[in-house]
């Protein structure tokens, strides 16, 4: 690692030798996808990145050094884990299914299931002391990062810092945030090729998106476009899809949205991700209940269980065997891993 | 002499107080939207009866805002290109509603004599999609767009209609030909670095008013692909504004 040469002598606190000539990283943003909110109030430099990068790869974040962000957010598996539930430190689990960290620089109302963090940086902060995840505190990951011999060197290059001192949680989770915003996916899909008349869809897959998007009235409309929105596929907002049995607003096991705002309403609501990649994400929901697409599709034909707050467009479809293969076969033209050819995203350990 | 006196000091009081008035720069135009059903304050998740059969509730209800217009005497300023209002993600309670939505807006200091504005985005602004602007703007969220009417969607009011079944509804509106322009008569100064305020009513129970009784929901559920349906909508939704 190159902060090597720049580690400060005798375990001195002061940083202030090292150079500190912040470069701007140029985000490609992938054809077809809009340009990222808040680009203005934290710019990306490549040392802050790069910064970013490390710690989201390394375990030292988690109590015991087994759990890194990356644990559960693995780019092979879509930065996701293909687990239901996700195991943390200790193999404790938690309720909620690990959500794709790709294309999350998007949301603007909230990240989580629930949107209880508003933006990146907050977003970072919270599985460190979670204890199904890494169990561990801020306090004593900062101690960690301080003594570690290349950390200090990287936090004086990404933020200025003149002493080890000023190393914080807020910082790191800032590196966090800003190597999280260069995660972006969707671009070289068949999608997007297809927009871009680069190829053509196969009659499965343009039956799959007339289907998604209500394009032709002599067919279903399957409904998918209002909470899985183009250009991301996703929605800046919280719903309740229909797949818990409930007699009131008030009997949802897992609350969701509606235990962050306290608002009844919002009882059984959960964020709806992006689905780009959304074949290779599976089990799916928010607590990892049905195992493939085919299960996915087949609660929305059914139109789900009622309830005051359920969306109205999860409502019965009428999609036969057929209609339900072509919306598989155009949800499978939403996969793109071109953002592993960037060295930037990947491990560096 | 007593009258002339009188009519002196209250002439000179009143060209004292236009005198008084700095028109230069900018001010504050708060708009304020107060939502009811039927006069009864409209807020997330609280039953209104439907017109004797059986009752509503309603989760959604937003539309966009184009072209806000303030009327002056001789000129007219647009003060904003585009917003996008959620009603009932504000509306959570009886007392939001009470209080209602605010907006404010930054006008040029001036007389003016009224508002207008869209129900909808204009043409122009219709032809762009999502994708060309940031998500946090208003046409830039996905899930103000419909791609297969090449539309953005205007207005979105949706909910449940309990009449000893559940129906849900969600009614949509779209293409340019749902464009509505709303206009109100009301006399305001816009002072320089003050806050003018005027009332912006809607009853959602004029939207789902037809000759006296409510548009039938259950045979109706969505209006997306029905133009006549949408069309009597936007309509109503436009007579349903008041601007005081």
């Amino acid at each position: 690692m190159s902060a090597c040469d720049d580690e400060p002598v005798n375990g001195s606190d002061d940083l202030s030798q090292i150079p500190y000539i912040p470069e701007a990283y140029i985000n490609t943003i992938p054809n077809g996808l809009p340009q990222l909110p808040f680009t203005t109030e934290d710019p990306l430099t490549k040392e802050g990145v790069q910064l970013g990068r490390h710690l989201f790869y390394d375990p030292i974040l988690s109590l015991d050094s087994t759990i890194a962000c990356a644990s559960c957010h693995d780019p092979r598996k879509a930065f996701t884990d293909n687990l239901a539930v996700s195991p943390g430190v200790g193999g404790t689990v938690g309720n909620r299914s690990s959500m794709t960290v790709l294309n999350t620089a998007y949301f603007y109302k909230g990240l989580f299931w629930d949107g209880r963090a508003a933006f990146l940086k907050d977003q970072a902060l919270q599985p460190v002391e979670n204890p199904v995840e890494m169990h561990e505190m801020w306090p004593a990951v900062i101690n960690k990062l301080k003594r570690h011999p290349n950390y200090p060197a990287m936090f004086r290059k990404a933020f200025g810092i003149n002493s080890k001192s000023e190393i914080s949680k807020e910082l790191a989770t800032k590196a966090i945030a800003q190597f999280e915003r260069i995660l972006l996916t969707g671009g070289n899909s068949i999608y997007q090729k297809q927009i871009r008349g680069e190829l053509f869809f196969d009659a499965d897959q343009q039956e799959g998106h007339d289907l998604y998007f209500n394009i032709d009235v002599l067919i279903p409309d399957a409904e998918c476009f209002h909470c899985h929105a183009a250009p991301l596929m996703m929605a800046n907002d919280y719903f309740n899809n229909g797949i818990d049995t409930v007699t009131s607003l008030d009997d949802f096991k897992d609350t969701g949205r509606g235990g962050i705002t306290g608002v009844r309403f919002d009882k059984g609501k959960f964020k709806a991700p992006t689905l780009y990649n959304i074949a290779l994400t599976a089990p799916y929901m928010h607590d990892g209940r049905f195992k493939t697409l085919e299960e996915v599709i087949e609660h929305y034909n059914s139109g789900g269980h009622f309830a005051e707050n359920k969306d109205g467009f999860i409502r019965k479809l009428g999609l036969n065997r057929r209609q339900k293969q072509s919306l598989i076969a155009f949800l499978n033209t939403l996969t793109d891993t071109s953002y592993l050819q960037n060295p930037d995203v990947l491990s560096p350990f | 002499m007593k009258k002339f006196s009188f009519l002196l000091v209250t002439l000179l009081s009143l060209m004292s107080c236009s005198e008084e008035r700095d028109l230069s720069g900018f001010g504050t135009l708060q708009i304020v939207i107060n939502a009811s059903y039927g006069g009864v304050p409209l807020f997330l998740g609280n039953s209104y009866d439907y017109f004797g059969n059986g009752s509503v509730k309603f989760t959604k209800a937003e539309f966009f805002l184009s072209q806000l217009t303030a009327i002056g005497e001789s000129s007219a300023v647009v003060f904003k290109d585009v917003d996008y209002v959620s009603i009932l993600a504000h509306n959570l309670t009886l007392q939001d509603a009470l209080d209602g939505l605010t907006l404010n807006y930054l006008v040029p200091g001036g007389f003016y004599k009224g508002i207008s504005f869209n129900i909808g985005v204009t043409p122009a602004q219709n032809k762009t999609k999502p994708v060309d602007y940031s998500p946090s703007s208003p046409l830039g969220e996905g899930t103000h767009y419909w791609a297969g009417w090449n539309s953005y969607i205007f207005s979105k009011t949706e909910g449940v209609l309990d009449n000893g079944n559940l129906f849900s509804f969600s009614y949509h509106s779209g293409f340019d030909a749902a464009l509505r322009n709303v206009s109100g008569v009301k006399d305001f100064y816009i002072e320089n670095s003050e806050t003018a305020t005027i009332y912006m009513d809607i009853d959602f129970k004029k939207i789902f008013e037809i000759n006296g009784t409510g548009m039938d929901i259950p045979g109706n559920p969505q209006i997306h692909n029905s133009s006549d349906i949408m069309n009597a909508f936007v309509d109503r939704y436009k007579e349903a504004i008041t601007i005081r």
